[in-house]
């Protein structure tokens, strides 16, 4: 089989593992090396799909000894196989970087023999990049649920990232759909990692010079829609790994019927905008200081579809609405829908040369079909709050913006096949 | 002494600057003044009234950037270098009026309801987006001598914005990027600390500017291309196809120089 053929099976074997960034690390090349890293990622193409492309993302190999029942490239289905040879991956890794295609290089793969023997030719790739190309570009290595702490530490030290996938966000659907992988197994190269991740941090402290294990931190991917589980019990799980595991990021991905599938639960479409809306909530946790408690009531509560969690935990609010904007705390403005983390640090930066009126709205990057019902200036009020019950989400909803609009349409999701 | 009017200044940031401290010292309002470049002969503005020259002063221009250091926004030095390659026909008007308010009033530096304010972050923003991209969007080819070659026909002049960032990625390379639009690039070698001037003689230089390709036999097809087009293809995920977002992204007037789209 020829390189561009197993290429081909290898990249689109990868492409439901969505996880794409190579932010977070920052590396410059040495004089003799290739390949530095910028801490805020770069994204040197966008895929048919409309997807950021910034790594060589592929499969070592999509032979695989396990079914899981939601995977394309399970045991049980029919597909083209292939496998790379170490020095094909390194190659395709080096050239397409020289050419300024990629950041570096994602690597995963079904499992072959047993998960230590997969991670072993995976962690044989990272180490022939770094060590005898000096390769300085990013790397996010998947590590194998159930391989040995030996071979995690290993895949750690040459990483920029790693990953566990956690796939199925509770134990009882891994083990229907999933039985070869048990929850452990996910759960202990997370805990493992997160250990030597913190553990590196404080040493290097005070050792500058040690380099640095893994340092974009690790994250994970769970299925939307292929189990029964609702966004709360999800968004608490996410909220736990943020906390006690220190990810730094959890990816949803809505669970698309593959070629081959054996998953019964599945809604009839894609639950697009159910993954947006998760999307939303995982930012709202992250960056707006958010708990999943005041998003959703409990773990079988679901996110409304037709608004963003911001604005329905605003209009779920009796009080503390409109808030104003002269006086509000930063804090209390990341909680206006309408206002991001820029318009919230921009409010502050101007409210020290003088009061913020109405017309000053646009130049300040507010989305003001939002704002307007959340916010006063100097006491005049442009919303309508207060109003009989609806209004304001009825207002809401005419305003809606463009992504979701699109997610709607029923167009986007009956076009199948290549 | 009354600096209303029009000024022309020789087309570097020293030059700038200096009109700068010129429009601060006189006292004069802002808001009365336009500059123009004497480099590109007024493009549209000040073409009825003589423009007055100003010639460049260093010592002037490094007042104004201390000052403008001293001052509470730390960016401030740092957006007027990127604005200055946008562009814009009236950039150096906005930049002047913004340096003399930054100067005169640093307070409202980042006050977003000041005009010359929000000019200028616009200008610096989108250079600073452009130079981004085109550190993702750039693509080189191999040519028969090994180097790295790659065309670009950027909005705003990035050239010399782009350079450190591969310069930082591949120091053991030899390399160039190359404005088509411009006729201009900079080349790179690993023996060579400093950019050098990229020169194309006149026929190719009018072919890079009409098409961005260079000739086959300085640059035969390289296979690598060919791999990344099928890694392109197929990363997609067919359910879930979005032209639109792939074009708001990575807008179609990049795509001559991609070899994913290209073709």
């Amino acid at each position: 089989m020829n390189l561009q053929r197993k290429l081909e099976i290898l990249a689109g074997a990868a492409r439901y593992d969505v996880s794409c960034a190579s932010s977070g690390s920052r590396r410059t090349a040495t004089d003799n090396g290739l390949g530095a890293v910028s801490s805020g990622g770069v994204c040197h193409s966008w895929s048919d799909d409309g997807r950021c492309i910034s790594l060589l993302k592929i499969l070592y190999s999509n032979a695989c000894i396990y079914d899981c029942a939601y995977c394309v490239n399970r045991r049980g289905n029919d597909v083209p196989r292939a496998s790379f040879t170490v020095e094909e991956v390194v190659d395709l890794t080096v050239n397409f970087y020289r050419r300024n295609m990629i950041e570096g290089l994602f690597l995963s793969s079904g499992v072959l023999i047993s998960p230590d023997h997969t991670m072993e030719r995976l962690i044989a790739v990272v180490r022939r990049l770094r060590r005898d190309h000096r390769f300085g570009g990013y790397i996010h290595l998947k590590v194998i649920p159930g391989a040995s702490p030996e071979l995690v530490h290993e895949a750690a030290l040459h990483a920029d990232r790693v990953s566990v996938n956690i796939e199925l966000p509770s134990e009882r659907s891994l083990r229907l759909l999933a039985p070869e992988k048990s929850r452990v197994s996910v759960l202990e190269p997370m805990r493992h990692l997160d250990h030597l991740i913190q553990e590196n941090r404080e040493e290097r402290r005070s050792h500058r010079k040690l380099p640095a294990l893994s340092p974009a931190g690790q994250s994970t991917q769970m299925i939307i829609g292929a189990s029964p589980e609702k966004d709360g019990q999800i968004l608490r799980l996410s909220e736990a790994l943020y906390q006690k595991h220190h990810l730094k990021r959890v990816y949803y991905s809505a669970y698309l019927p593959v070629q081959g599938s054996a998953v019964r639960i599945a809604s009839e479409r894609p639950e697009l905008l159910r993954e947006h809306r998760l999307y939303q909530a995982d930012w709202l946790l992250r960056f707006y200081g958010f708990d999943a408690g005041e998003l959703t009531a409990d773990t079988t509560s679901s996110l409304p579809l037709d608004v963003d969690p911001k604005a329905a935990w605003a209009l779920r609010q009796g009080q503390g609405f409109p808030a104003e904007i002269n006086r509000a705390s930063y804090e209390q403005l990341l909680r206006v829908p309408g206002i991001g983390v820029t318009g919230a640090r921009r409010i502050v930066a101007a409210r020290r040369t003088g009061a913020i009126r109405i017309e000053h709205v646009k130049a300040l990057g507010l989305v003001w079909k939002r704002a307007r019902h959340f916010l006063s200036f100097n006491g005049k009020y442009y919303g309508l709050l207060g109003r009989r019950d609806g209004v304001v989400l009825a207002d809401l909803l005419a305003a809606q913006g463009r992504i979701v609009r699109e997610l709607r349409q029923p167009s986007l999701f009956s076009e199948g096949g290549a | 002494m009354n600096m209303d009017g029009c000024h022309e200044f020789d087309g570097t940031l020293t030059g700038l600057l200096t009109v700068a401290a010129s429009v601060m010292n006189s006292g004069s309002h802002p808001e009365s003044i336009t500059v123009r470049s004497a480099e590109n002969g007024g493009a549209g503005q000040g073409e009825l009234f003589s423009a007055r020259a100003v010639a460049s002063d260093k010592t002037l221009a490094a007042e104004v950037v201390t000052r403008l250091k001293m001052g509470e926004d730390k960016d401030a030095m740092r957006d007027v270098q990127s604005a200055f390659h946008h562009n814009h026909p009236e950039r150096w008007t906005w930049i002047v009026r913004f340096l003399v308010l930054a100067l005169r009033e640093p307070k409202r530096a980042r006050d977003r309801r000041l005009p010359a304010v929000v000019a200028l972050r616009r200008f610096a923003r989108e250079v600073r987006q452009e130079t981004h991209r085109l550190n993702g969007l750039i693509r080189f080819q191999e040519l028969s001598d090994g180097m790295l070659w790659a065309t670009i026909t950027p909005d705003h002049d990035v050239v010399g914005l782009v350079y450190p960032c591969f310069r930082r990625r591949m120091p053991g390379e030899t390399w160039a990027i190359y404005d088509a639009g411009r006729g201009r690039g900079l080349k790179h070698r690993p023996d060579n600390g400093h950019p050098e001037t990229v020169l194309v003689p006149e026929p190719l230089r009018r072919e890079l500017q009409r098409s961005g390709e260079l000739p086959q036999s300085v640059a035969p097809s390289d296979p690598y291309f060919e791999l990344w087009r099928t890694f392109f293809a197929a990363i997609a995920i067919e359910g879930r196809r979005n032209p639109e977002q792939q074009r708001r992204c990575m807008p179609a007037r990049y795509w001559r120089n991609l070899p994913e789209k290209s073709r």
